[in-house]
């Protein structure tokens, strides 16, 4: 993969500016993010190149340099005419949590514009308790037994979870991956399409890199990673690793899964700053270990000394993020995801492969939010205004 | 003076006008609330089985409510946080914050949708509504903010008055601005840097705001002058807002007077006049037309009292008529739109369902259709309404329902109208009857029940008949089948007597149809024992892992021989002791496990899992006991009769094999005595699943489920095919404090255990399954010792029988050995001390009992039993003694010196004196010494009643005939040891 990055500064925030091209087109579609404090990022990449087939961007299109947000939620269903009148969708992803909460809110949207349309989307968005790779299977082999114009699976374990993908589909299911964790060709999946995150060693590495920026590139850093065998956990960690492995002055003293809880994210910190008097930063790989590391670094009263980066939206981190505690954010438009699982899954219902109507990997943008975006963050994604 | 009395008039007007305006739309917004949770109640109210039936038609339902009460969205959420409406079915909404906690009361709010357009949501709890076996807790609209308010708001043109809801602590609860206010700022906050008149005061409003108190406040905002008017939302903790701009009023009353009094004195003047003339020519035409006028209106008087009088005579005839046929009118009225504005039901009808006046049964729809059955309810609104929308004017309204009426319960109408309509097909006018056809169905009722009760009946006669003829027939077959076994090899024996191969080989066939046929006769006596009531259960002290052990070891052989695949585990066990009857529990769980091996082809698999539930109450424990096995399955059909007596899918004949029909009934039977319930679910093919679920007292504290201090904090890993096992194990380990990993992979196990390695963070313990299809455990176990080295405890768990690779186990660096289920009990034991080599499979220590040269005394009166006996123990080292009756025993014991029987064994029926009489006597002997002789009772009597019976005698011991040899020894062994 090429990556092109530029840096800059806006407002006192740093800024991640990517650019992108559509395969197949041919045409640049330049975009930067000029929210104040916020930094913008699409992903690493630029262009796609033709062995990893076609990657569009969400805000591909967008030529205004104004325009571009944070989260969208102004979609309209695009032009494609449906050919059924209804359809029958089943869903099913790593946890309960309110990351993919936001995800349904997408769904929801994208299902009642199509209703405005006379096309009505039937689904089940479904998840257990805990992630599991095992439940994961159960449910998608369930699903195979009831009659679904598609099946989604945001995958657990790519290991564990793509043979029953790739038997499903030789049984005939359409079977799409969607959100935080795909299961690719190169993994030997043989899914139609996937929408979601596909950068998400590039936002484990840059907001690794605004962590060592600030701390001068000198120092001890601790990384929690979340679900052992999640491959957007795993993927952002190694970025993280990366990018230390390139300043001499850093050092990582302690890496630990924290099964993506903020009760396990809060204990791992506390032994991080019992262990390390002189612990410099902590990276941060999924949306609950951000709180439970501040919630530490705040208890430890040594939220002076620790600079923490993470990622996601959730409300108590961005309030961190707000006062300081935590240095920045990587925020993934989760509702986008959503609204453009549904779309997708309505093409791959009417026989539609990856190609003119859609690409294989409908990806999403991720967005720095640095302490001076973090009130409209709230704002926009809370209804928060004080 | 002009500017102040206009100034004057702004603020009058602007007070009432606005509190006026504010008043009507809070009290609007308030309706609008409650006329939603009546919705709500209607909704519950109406929602029956026939909704619940699957998610089609639960959705079907909540698109039609949806649809009916024009809302955004209805929906009900179950107790595992499932949210169902109409298209979707969704976990874990955690944006619906009423969702965090348990709901005890109605609640109104707002949603916050994740940056989209705040919504209205208004939930109730929900009670006694099951969907797919999970409680529905919550049901709750979403209404559009925007809707609601926009038929509120003033906004039009110029007009500049604006509408608007905010939250007592200021915040905006819309999505648009309001006025200079912009969207989603908070008023309070916002007003406290305006500018506030003359007169006001920002404190006040603030704690008029905090209060849900009215009022109103003038200030300068943004360069504008406005006043503000607040009033409390009945029910919520809104404020509906009003605020108006001081300079639209003042302009428009400043010219609105100006104008207005130019005009009105050119008007005044022309009114006058005009009004002169025109009242001097109405007073000369009235007078002439009064006389004409008022001969007219005498004849049209006459005309329509007569024609009242005629409507009047047709009306009570009509009523007359319908009190005479028990039937009664109706008409409803409807406007362009189809909207219902009045209804009208006859006094017939109301006296029909017993009531007097209007006031007690009012002219509204709801009037009737609350007192619809709810089993026909919807039925009938759907016909009603199906009706009315019938914009092609074809259908028409007949029904026949049930009615609650006021002094005689419900009762059964028919009901039948016709709609006159428009041109464009909307309806005007809906007329029609209602006729009391109780009687009339209440016998229909009857008879149906009569001619179902009567079919049932001879149903149930010919299916008894027939299932005891096939119960003869299988019977004499089954027992013809081992009979002409053991006849036909008896006589080959005795033909080959001097063949001794043969003669072994033909033994051992006939012992293996005696076998069968015992069994065959023992279930059939069970079952005749159980439907007597003769079968008691007696509960004693019971240790469950010891019967999910022993049942492991009694089906092992059987396992291996039919090369099953077997799986055996236990979750959320903490009480291992109970009171039950085991023998009992035995019974069934043996009944059910041996029906699973039966029907299961080699290569199948077949599991028993226990469970502990925790919904029992103090002092009971609860458990699932499921058999699950991959065998051929069972119809449909036969599932409805699988726990009848007499009942086989399949004679022996056609699917070859055996059984008399009955292990079903015994072990229903069994359970009911337990005060348990037996379920099955099957699938022809697939396999079958039996659950037992029963409740027992405990005898004994819970398994301790502290933490192992030495444990604390120690990773262990878990590696086992079985996702079961891997669950129960991970959660067993997590209770005693340890932090465990679990894998279904022996590869991913050893890949595990390296990673843990090169992170310095090392499992304390491992437990590995021996059998796993991708690398057996003792592979398994050989790689991570490469990795981890000799001192920490690797544990092969499994439902095998590891006699055959215990030697190589131990070479690979097997720690110890664990049988499957294993129970937290067991689990603490064995991590407390892990590093001693132990086994947890009970071995035989056996005591060696030499038999040679003790004397028994046999008391047997027939002399084939004497032989068999005498046979059997002498060959054994005996020597032996008989007598032929219980009294010759007793005389032989009483006349014999000490020591000299080491031992009597005891058959019950015998003449002169049986058994029970003799051990008695016995026991009753001067001597000590012979009066403690030990006293087994060996009988044909093998009842548990007649066990009780023997003991209750004083004997020691009782072994039932036929003689099983094995057992015989074991418990001579024990006793004379």
């Amino acid at each position: 993969m090429s990556h092109l990055k530029e840096k800059e500064k806006n407002l006192g925030g740093r800024v991640h500016r990517k650019t992108l091209m559509k395969a197949g087109l041919g045409a640049f579609f330049l975009w930067s993010a000029v929210l104040a404090g916020c930094g913008k990022k699409a992903s690493d990449e630029l262009m796609q190149n033709s062995e990893e087939g076609q990657v569009l961007y969400h805000q591909n299109g967008i030529e205004s340099t104004e325009s571009a947000s944070v989260v969208k939620f102004d979609h309209k269903l695009d032009e494609y005419m449906p050919l059924k009148k209804q359809y029958n969708f089943y869903f099913t992803y790593k946890t309960v949590h309110p990351w993919w909460d936001a995800v349904a809110l997408g769904m929801e949207d994208a299902a009642k514009q199509y209703e405005e349309k006379g096309i009505i989307i039937d689904y089940e968005y479904l998840a257990p308790n805990g992630a599991s790779a095992q439940d994961q299977i159960q449910r998608l082999k369930d699903a195979a037994g009831r009659d679904f114009d598609v099946i989604g699976v945001d995958v657990a374990d790519v290991e564990i979870v793509s043979p029953v993908i790739n038997e499903l589909m030789g049984e005939g299911h359409k079977v799409m991956t969607f959100s935080s964790s795909d299961a690719a060709k190169e993994d030997g999946c043989d899914r139609i399409a996937y929408v979601g995150n596909t950068h998400n060693y590039e936002d484990g590495a840059d907001l690794t890199r605004a962590l060592c920026e600030k701390l001068n590139y000198k120092g001890k850093v601790a990384i929690l990673v979340g679900t052992k065998g999640a491959p957007c956990h795993e993927d952002r960690a190694l970025g993280a690793k990366d990018v230390i492995a390139e300043y001499p002055d850093m050092e990582i003293v302690e890496i630990e899964y924290d099964e993506d809880t903020v009760e396990l994210a809060y204990e791992f910190t506390k032994k991080f700053l019992t262990d390390y008097e002189d612990l410099a930063g902590i990276v941060c790989c999924n949306m609950s270990n951000p709180v439970g590391a501040a919630r530490a670094v705040i208890e430890a009263g040594r939220e002076d000394e620790v600079v923490i980066v993470g990622m996601d939206h959730d409300q108590e981190a961005l309030h961190y993020l707000k006062d300081g505690i935590i240095y920045a954010l990587g925020v993934q438009d989760c509702y986008s995801i959503g609204f453009d699982t549904v779309q997708v899954a309505v093409k791959i219902a009417d026989g539609q492969l990856p190609g003119e109507n859609y690409p294989e990997k409908t990806q999403e943008i991720t967005t720095i939010v640095y302490q001076n975006g973090a009130a409209e963050m709230l704002q926009i994604l809370y209804g928060e205004f004080n | 003076m002009s500017q102040r009395a206009t100034s004057q008039a702004v603020n009058r007007v602007s007070e009432f006008y606005l509190e006026e305006l504010a008043g009507r739309r809070a009290q609007v917004v308030s309706e609008e609330l409650k006329n939603n949770f009546t919705y709500i109640e209607n909704v519950l109210d109406i929602l029956d089985d026939s909704n619940l039936k699957s998610q089609e038609t639960l959705r079907r339902f909540l698109g039609k409510m949806k649809k009916l009460y024009s809302l955004d969205k209805f929906a009900l959420v179950d107790e595992n946080g499932i949210v169902y409406t109409e298209h979707s079915t969704v976990s874990g909404l955690s944006h619906y914050n009423f969702l965090s906690e348990e709901l005890t009361e109605p609640v109104i709010t707002t949603a916050n949708l994740y940056g989209a357009k705040k919504q209205v949501i208004l939930a109730v709890p929900v009670d006694n509504i099951v969907f797919q076996e999970s409680r529905i807790k919550v049901c709750f609209i979403q209404i559009n903010i925007d809707g609601m308010l926009s038929s509120l708001t003033l906004q039009t043109g110029g007009n500049e008055t604006y509408c608007s809801l905010y939250h007592r602590n200021g915040e905006d609860l819309t999505n648009g601005d309001f006025g200079n206010f912009k969207a989603g700022n908070n008023l309070l906050s916002a007003l406290s840097d305006a500018k506030i008149d003359k007169g006001f005061k920002y404190g006040e409003m603030e704690e008029a705001f905090k209060n849900g108190k009215s009022g109103q406040i003038a200030f300068q905002y943004r360069g504008l002058r406005e006043t503000l008017c607040y009033v409390p939302v009945e029910d919520t903790n809104w404020m509906m807002t009003i605020l108006i701009r001081d300079n639209v009023i003042f302009d428009q009353i400043s010219s609105i007077s100006t104008d207005m009094m130019r005009r009105s004195i050119i008007q005044i003047v022309i009114t006058v006049m005009v009004m002169l003339v025109v009242f001097l020519v109405l007073i000369c035409q009235s007078r002439r037309n009064a006389r004409i006028l008022l001969a007219q209106e005498k004849a049209d008087g006459d005309r329509i009292r007569n024609a009242f009088a005629q409507i009047e005579k047709e009306q009570a005839s009509m009523e007359n008529i319908h009190a005479a046929m028990g039937s009664g009118l109706w008409s409803m009225e409807f406007d362009e739109r189809g909207e219902m504005i009045s209804c009208s039901w006859s006094e017939v009808f109301r006296n029909m369902l017993g009531y007097d006046s209007e006031k007690d049964f009012p002219n509204r729809i709801e009037s009737w259709a609350d007192l619809l059955c709810q089993e026909d309810k919807e039925r009938v609104l759907k016909e009603y309404w199906d009706t009315v929308r019938d914009y092609s004017g074809e259908k028409t309204f007949d029904v026949e329902y049930r009615l609650i009426t006021q002094n005689a319960g419900l009762r059964w109408f028919h009901s039948a109208g016709r709609l006159s309509r428009r041109e464009d097909g909307s309806p005007i006018t809906f007329v029609g009857l209602f006729v009391d056809i109780d009687d009339e169905k209440k016998l229909e009722e009857k008879l149906e029940r009569q001619k179902i009760d009567l079919e049932d009946a001879l149903a149930v006669a010919q299916h008894a008949n027939k299932a005891k003829t096939t119960f003869l027939n299988n019977m004499s077959h089954d027992i013809r089948t081992p009979m002409n076994a053991i006849i036909g090899f008896t006589s080959l024996a005795a033909a080959h007597i001097e063949n001794r191969e043969q003669v072994q080989d033909y033994l051992s066939k006939i012992t293996t149809s005696s076998n069968h046929l015992l069994s065959l006769i023992n279930d059939v006596l069970d079952m005749s024992r159980i439907e007597s009531g003769k079968v008691k259960i007696e509960e004693k002290e019971t240790s469950l892992p010891e019967i999910m052990h022993d049942l492991k070891t009694i089906v092992q052989a059987d396992i291996t021989s039919k090369q099953l695949e077997f799986f055996i585990d236990t979750a959320d066990v903490v009480n291992e002791n109970v009171l039950c009857d085991k023998l009992r529990l035995n019974q069934l769980l043996l009944n059910l496990l041996s029906n699973a091996m039966k029907f299961t082809k080699p290569g199948g698999m077949v599991g028993v899992r226990i469970i502990q539930r925790g919904n029992a109450p103090e002092g009971w424990a609860a458990y699932e006991f499921q058999v699950k096995d991959t065998g051929i399955g069972m119809s449909p059909e036969f599932l409805e009769h699988v726990f009848e007596p007499f009942e086989r899918e399949r004679t022996s004949t056609v699917s070859g094999i055996q059984g008399t029909g009955l292990g079903m009934a015994i072990t229903k039977n069994i359970v009911d005595m337990m005060g348990g319930v037996i379920s099955v679910v099957s699938e022809e093919g697939k396999g079958t699943t039996f659950t037992v679920s029963l409740q027992f007292r405990t005898c004994s504290e819970p398994v301790m489920q502290n933490i192992v201090p030495e444990l604390k904090g120690l990773r262990a890993l878990v590696a086992d095919d079985d996702f079961n096992t891997c669950s129960s194990v991970t959660q067993m380990l997590s209770t005693i404090g340890m932090r465990p990993d679990w894998t279904t992979s022996g590869k991913e196990a050893v890949l595990r255990v390296k990673l843990a390695v090169e992170q310095d963070d090392a499992y304390a313990a491992y437990i590995i399954d021996w059998l796993m299809p991708d690398m057996n455990g003792i592979e398994v176990v050989r790689r991570i010792r490469r990795l981890i080295g000799d001192d920490k405890p690797i544990i092969i768990l499994t439902a095998y029988d590891w006699s055959d690779i215990e030697e190589e186990a131990r070479k690979a660096g097997v720690t110890a050995f664990c049988s499957k289920p294993i129970f937290l009990s067991e689990l603490r034991e064995i991590l407390e001390s892990p590093f001693i080599v132990k086994d947890t499979k009970g071995q035989d220590d056996q005591e060696t009992v030499s038999f040679q040269g003790r004397r028994l005394l046999l008391v047997e009166d027939n002399e084939i039993n004497q032989e068999i006996a005498q046979e059997i123990l002498k060959e054994a080292g005996f020597l032996m003694d008989v007598a032929d009756d219980g009294s010759i025993a007793v005389d032989k014991v009483k006349n014999s010196k000490p020591g000299w029987y080491d031992l009597v064994l005891m058959d019950i029926q015998m003449p002169i004196m049986n058994g029970y009489e003799a051990a008695k006597k016995i026991r009753a002997l001067e001597n000590k010494e012979l009066a403690g002789i030990p006293i087994i009772a060996m009988t044909a009597n093998a009842f548990d009643e007649d066990r009780k019976a023997a003991f209750d005698a004083g004997m020691d011991g009782h072994i039932a005939k036929p003689i099983d040899i094995p057992k015989l020894f074991e418990l001579l062994r024990d006793i004379l040891k």
